[in-house]
């Protein structure tokens, strides 16, 4: 609990934190305003755009790591914030625990401030034609705090693996905006609909790729293929240097 | 006895000796070549994926340029990404501390820093838009000769010289952010998310949206002269810089 608390603090005082809040909350909502301004609702209204804001998530997922892995400079003789980490907590299992909480926490926030920001704009803006936020949408939206608090987890899976944030976030934050590598290749192979961000999708949107994957059932491969990217990455952590 | 004199070294010599060892400080770091090797294997890639998107109908040979150079605008951010590692693996176990010892000069180190980074991305730029164009023309079964050579060399040297402004535009935001990641997510998030929203709004007062006048052979109506393009590429390149220099003359590191 304390390692939790602790790791919650150090997630919330990094100073790039500001920026992934706003890029989840600002990018979709900023899009939806363009949507709502020029094209008619659909059925993923709102929902299509949390997918693009998950970027934010994943800049948490993959900071909390990498922060670790940053090389202090200058005073710090060239030292990483690892070493302190472990020194004051040995269990290198408890580290990934408290690091995987705080990620949680504090992308599971971050996702409910960005759906209200959405659909509140939504509202505003398409008036009657916007999205009705009945049950279903609910559920939606349960699936949209999974889909985000699982991206930042393999995130943080990724950045354990590679010690550095760069690739990890880069290959993810492309994937999920600009270039979605793994639709394209889901439309080639079948099989690539299986892939972790593709089955997450299916808990609130609507995307078509030749494979019928029910919503539940995205989100338990989707939590099934994190789960075992955790769990490489705890043994390769717990058994490597730092 | 006297010592062997070798001729007088003045400022000029001493710049040139400065970017010859910050070109060697690029060249020996593995994630530079990383970096570009990926760079051209995703351009590749696109590349080929764009042709053949295209094949089935006949296409006119601008538009085939056009496609070429297509890919080129997504991988750009592997330039980005080029000038964040360059920048911020100066501050990756206190290297910059010994840079400053071999060159006391801030200005000149940020300079030669810049001139050596320039230029090698100019290089690999020239090389990345080359063979992405290659890789069109042979995918469409399109000749040379069809599209015209002047007009492959002036959008590859165009967009090439585009790309090094960038490189050099986001290491001098590496270096006054120097972190890798939260440079790499700024850039990335106006890369991927900004720019492509704003394309549709025609902001050619942004850099990319400016240069994607330059390097396609096609060109919108309301676009401004290649002029005006390049001194919206150069001006924004230059305010990174000039707050980038002063910032690493005036900070402690």
């Amino acid at each position: 609990m304390r390692a939790l608390r602790a790791e919650a603090s150090k997630l919330a005082t990094l100073p790039f934190v500001w920026f992934a809040v706003v890029a989840g909350i600002l990018a979709p909502t900023g899009i939806v305003v363009i949507t709502s301004l020029t094209s008619d609702p659909n059925v993923d209204t709102g929902f299509a755009e949390l997918g693009l804001g998950v970027i934010g998530a994943i800049m948490l997922g993959v900071v909390v790591i990498s922060s670790e892995y940053t090389t202090e400079g200058e005073e710090a003789a060239g030292s990483q914030q690892i070493t302190t980490t472990l020194t004051s907590l040995p269990s290198r299992p408890r580290v990934l625990v408290a690091k995987a909480g705080a990620v949680v926490l504090l992308t599971a926030v971050l996702a409910v401030a960005a759906i209200a920001a959405v659909f509140a704009v939504a509202g505003l803006l398409l008036g009657d034609g916007a999205p009705a936020l009945d049950g279903h949408a609910v559920a939606r939206m349960g699936g949209v705090v999974t889909y985000w608090v699982l991206m930042a987890l393999l995130g943080s899976g990724l950045s354990v693996l590679t010690r550095s944030g760069v690739v990890p976030m880069v290959v993810l934050v492309a994937n999920s905006s600009a270039v979605t590598v793994t639709y394209l290749l889901a439309l080639r192979v079948p099989a690539a609909s299986y892939l972790p961000d593709l089955a997450g999708l299916r808990m609130f949107t609507h995307v078509r790729t030749g494979v019928e994957i029910a919503p539940l059932t995205g989100g338990l491969i989707m939590t099934a293929w994190v789960a075992a990217l955790l769990l490489v990455a705890g043994v390769v952590f717990c058994r490597r240097d730092a | 006895m006297t010592a062997a004199v070798g001729p007088p070294r003045t400022r000029g010599r001493a710049f040139i000796g400065a970017v010859r060892a910050e070109a060697s400080k690029l060249w020996s770091l593995p994630a530079t070549w990383l970096l570009l090797a990926a760079t051209l294997a995703l351009t590749i890639a696109l590349s080929v994926a764009f042709a053949a998107s295209v094949r089935s109908g006949a296409t006119s040979a601008a538009r085939t340029l056009d496609l070429g150079v297509l890919a080129v605008t997504w991988t750009q951010c592997g330039f980005f990404l080029l000038g964040v590692i360059a920048a911020t693996s100066e501050h990756v176990g206190g290297q910059v501390r010994t840079t400053l010892v071999a060159i006391p000069d801030r200005i000149a180190q940020r300079l030669a820093a810049t001139a050596a980074l320039g230029l090698m991305s100019f290089a690999a730029g020239v090389v990345t838009v080359a063979v992405s164009i290659t890789v069109a023309l042979l995918a469409t079964g399109t000749a040379v000769g069809d599209v015209g050579l002047t007009l492959v060399l002036r959008l590859t040297f165009s967009a090439a010289g585009y790309l090094a402004l960038m490189t050099v535009l986001s290491s001098a935001l590496g270096v006054l952010v120097r972190r890798a990641v939260p440079t790499a997510a700024v850039l990335l998030v106006y890369l991927l998310i900004l720019s492509p929203i704003l394309q549709d709004q025609r902001w050619y007062l942004l850099p990319d949206i400016a240069s994607y006048t330059l390097w396609f052979a096609t060109v919108p109506d309301g676009a401004p002269p290649a002029l005006t393009a390049w001194l919206v590429i150069a001006a924004w390149t230059l305010v990174f810089l000039l707050s980038s220099v002063v910032a690493a003359n005036r900070r402690d590191t």
